[in-house]
């Protein structure tokens, strides 16, 4: 493991992981460009490279991408990838209080924290975290969705009941196109183009972006820009100081956010979304979640780019990716003849240990190119709303059309962009619908699944039994019951 | 009619009448007979969706009857006449992306970008004349070179956008 120190610090290792930073800020700002698009385009340039260099550059990208879709998710309230989603609910509020270089200074410290953790985690409890992992299947990925869907109750804002009818239509309309069991067309209306169903990331510009847009034109003749810049000098060490002194806070995200990297298919989203569901559970003071609370910047970021690193660890354990750019470099590396897998580690280990470790400091280095650069990205927020609305307008459609080249993509982006606006005027915030976005085809996949196992042995063997899963549905009830219970206590103290 | 326009002015009412279309327009979209054999699986999830959304729907229709029936209606949802200047002006920027939409099978994709970035800038442009048309032509040039550059050049990525069906 110190032979693989001194191979990640070395010129070549850390002139390719920075480049790969750099492009990871580019790719995770312009929404629509994720981090798999991003590390799936750059695969081809890797291969002149050397393996150590060229996957250390695509793990930089991934990382770095990690935390810059956390800046027009706090700027402009537009997530730049979906793992940014839960970022903005307190991120845009404080950019709206004049807060906005905190809150990417927040964002960007957290991320580093997050990514160290992720990494250390790689690189020392690689196979403890493994065995754990192995005992999740459909049932129990099914109960961790339902219990990140759970957040509902946080995101709702006044009506929790509207909060449930907004992420059932994110969901009703995830189900679009062809099913995961029997490929049949489901709600398509003889539509070719809705046999692939919608497109994640075009429906979340759809969610967040365009109606950010509308609302920008609508209070155009009140406000000119989106929120009053400030350049405050000391901001960054106050904030580093801010989040530090939130150990508790930031190693529970971490935890999460880690532990659920390492599930097969689980992601980066969903880490966050659980984890700022459990900062704003844990927190003894709620009230100031979703109106700019720095504890929910940073428990979706710490918990989003800790996920990143572990999402490695079951590649390099059992040759499963832990997400879909983890998959890329999957690819990456058997274009090079290695297979991903425990016989990696046994025939070259240095490689495995080194690309953790370049991890560990693409994190740092993540840091300080956010904290060079969030100056001049906050300045974005300087830009006159009458300019910056056709622009943000500009880059949603680039994003929707580019992440499958379709066209039909940016109708429908438009189209729930529209929805969400309209719906907006009566008390349905974009939070849970964008959650039953994401979650719709997180749950569904291991629903299918569980129920055709169910055949086998029965229904309440798959989903009511176990600890993994009794662990999970405890969780579920706690915090279902948690939000109702503070809801019914603030209804109270009003009355 | 002036009931019911008073009515649709209360947010909870409009709630109940969009959960209820919703859950009506995805049951009908449910084939009848998915209870034969496995065909349930594929139906199963977004129904229970359907079903949630129906009892929401529910909830919110039994909290407007009540609403009603103690005259407590609330018009939290009517447009003042201060807004339909604003409002306008969202409906004509929808009318500038249909536009776009439309012209970019005429023109293709970047020249299509540059007149929606330029109409889009100009709209909202405290003072309409020639010299702030003229920047915000040279403004929308600028950001779509850029974005050619990033986009479409194949330096950073290639997104093949689409390209002009009448000028080939």
């Amino acid at each position: 493991m110190i032979e693989a120190f001194f191979m990640a610090i070395s010129p070549s290792y850390l002139f390719y992981m920075t480049i790969g930073v750099l492009l990871g800020l580019v790719v995770g700002t312009l929404p629509g460009l994720t981090a798999t698009m991003g590390t799936a385009l750059l695969v081809p340039f890797t291969f002149g490279l050397p393996t150590g260099e060229g996957i250390a550059m695509l793990g930089g990208l991934y990382v770095c991408a990690m935390f810059s879709d956390a800046i027009p998710a706090c700027l402009v309230n537009t997530p730049g990838t979906p793992a940014a989603m839960a970022t903005g609910f307190d991120g845009h509020p404080m950019v709206k209080q004049g807060r906005g270089q905190e809150a990417i200074v927040a964002a960007c410290f957290g991320s580093a924290i997050g990514t160290v953790f992720g990494a250390i985690c790689y690189l020392l409890l690689a196979w403890p975290m493994i065995a754990i992992a192995l005992k999740f299947g459909p049932p129990q990925f099914f109960w961790l969705g339902i219990f990140a869907l759970t957040i509902i109750g946080s995101l709702a804002g006044d009506s929790i009941l509207k909060g449930l009818a907004g992420a059932a239509i994110g969901i009703m309309i995830s189900c679009i196109g062809i099913s995961h069991a029997a490929e049949v067309n489901r709600y398509t209306l003889n539509i070719p183009e809705l046999r692939g169903g919608v497109s994640l990331v075009a429906a979340l510009i759809g969610v967040f972006a365009v109606p950010q847009v509308l609302n920008m034109i609508l209070n155009l003749k009140k406000e000119e820009f989106v929120a009053e810049y400030k350049s405050e000098p000391g901001v960054i060490l106050s904030t580093i100081k801010k989040v530090i002194l939130t150990p508790i806070h930031n190693l529970r995200s971490a935890v999460i956010g880690a532990f659920i990297g390492i599930l097969p298919g689980a992601g980066s989203p969903i880490a966050a979304i659980v984890s700022y569901n459990e900062a704003l559970r844990w927190s003894k003071d709620k009230s100031q979640y979703g109106k700019g609370d720095i504890r929910g910047v940073t428990a979706s970021e710490i918990a989003n780019n800790a996920a990143a690193p572990a999402a490695m660890i079951p590649l390099v354990t059992l040759g499963v990716p832990g997400s879909a750019p983890a998959a890329v470099i999957a690819g990456a590396l058997m274009l090079r003849g290695l297979n991903p897998g425990p016989e990696l580690f046994a025939t070259d280990g240095s490689l495995v240990y080194s690309f953790g470790w370049s991890l560990l400091i693409a994190g740092i280095v993540v840091f300080f190119v956010g904290m060079f650069a969030t100056p001049l990205l906050t300045r974005i927020i300087k830009i006159p709303l009458r300019v910056l609305a056709p622009m943000i307008m500009f880059l949603a459609i680039i994003g929707a059309y580019a992440i499958r080249n379709n066209i039909f993509d940016v109708y429908l982006m438009l189209l729930i962009g529209v929805f969400v606006f309209l719906v907006r005027r009566i008390g349905f915030h974009p939070g849970p619908i964008g959650l039953g976005f994401i979650l719709g085809p997180i749950i569904e996949p291991n629903l299918v699944q569980a129920l055709y196992i169910s055949h086998a042995v029965g229904v309440q063997k798959v989903f009511f039994s176990g600890s993994v899963n009794l662990i999970l549905i405890s969780l579920s009830i706690l915090s279902v019951s948690a939000v109702a219970i503070s809801k019914f206590k603030s209804r109270n103290k009003t009355n | 009619m002036k009931l019911i326009l008073k009515y649709i002015q209360d947010s909870d009412i409009v709630t109940a009448i969009l959960s209820i279309t919703f859950a009506i327009l995805f049951y009908n979209g449910t084939p009848h007979d998915i209870w034969d054999g496995y065909t349930y699986i594929d139906w199963v999830f977004p129904l229970l969706s359907t079903f949630t959304l129906a009892v929401v729907g529910v909830a919110f229709t039994v909290i407007s009857i009540y609403k009603i029936y103690n005259q407590n209606i609330i018009d939290d949802l009517k447009v003042e006449k201060s807004q339909f200047e604003s409002i306008k002006d969202v409906l004509v920027y929808l009318g500038i992306i249909f536009l776009f939409l439309v012209l970019l099978f005429v023109l293709g994709f970047w020249p299509a970008a540059v007149f929606f970035l330029w109409t889009g800038i100009f709209y909202f442009s405290a003072e309409k004349n020639l010299k702030s048309a003229r920047v915000a032509l040279t403004f929308a040039i600028i950001v779509c070179a850029v974005a050619w550059v990033v986009f479409s050049s194949g330096y950073a990525f290639y997104v093949p956008f689409p390209s002009s069906r009448v000028f080939i």
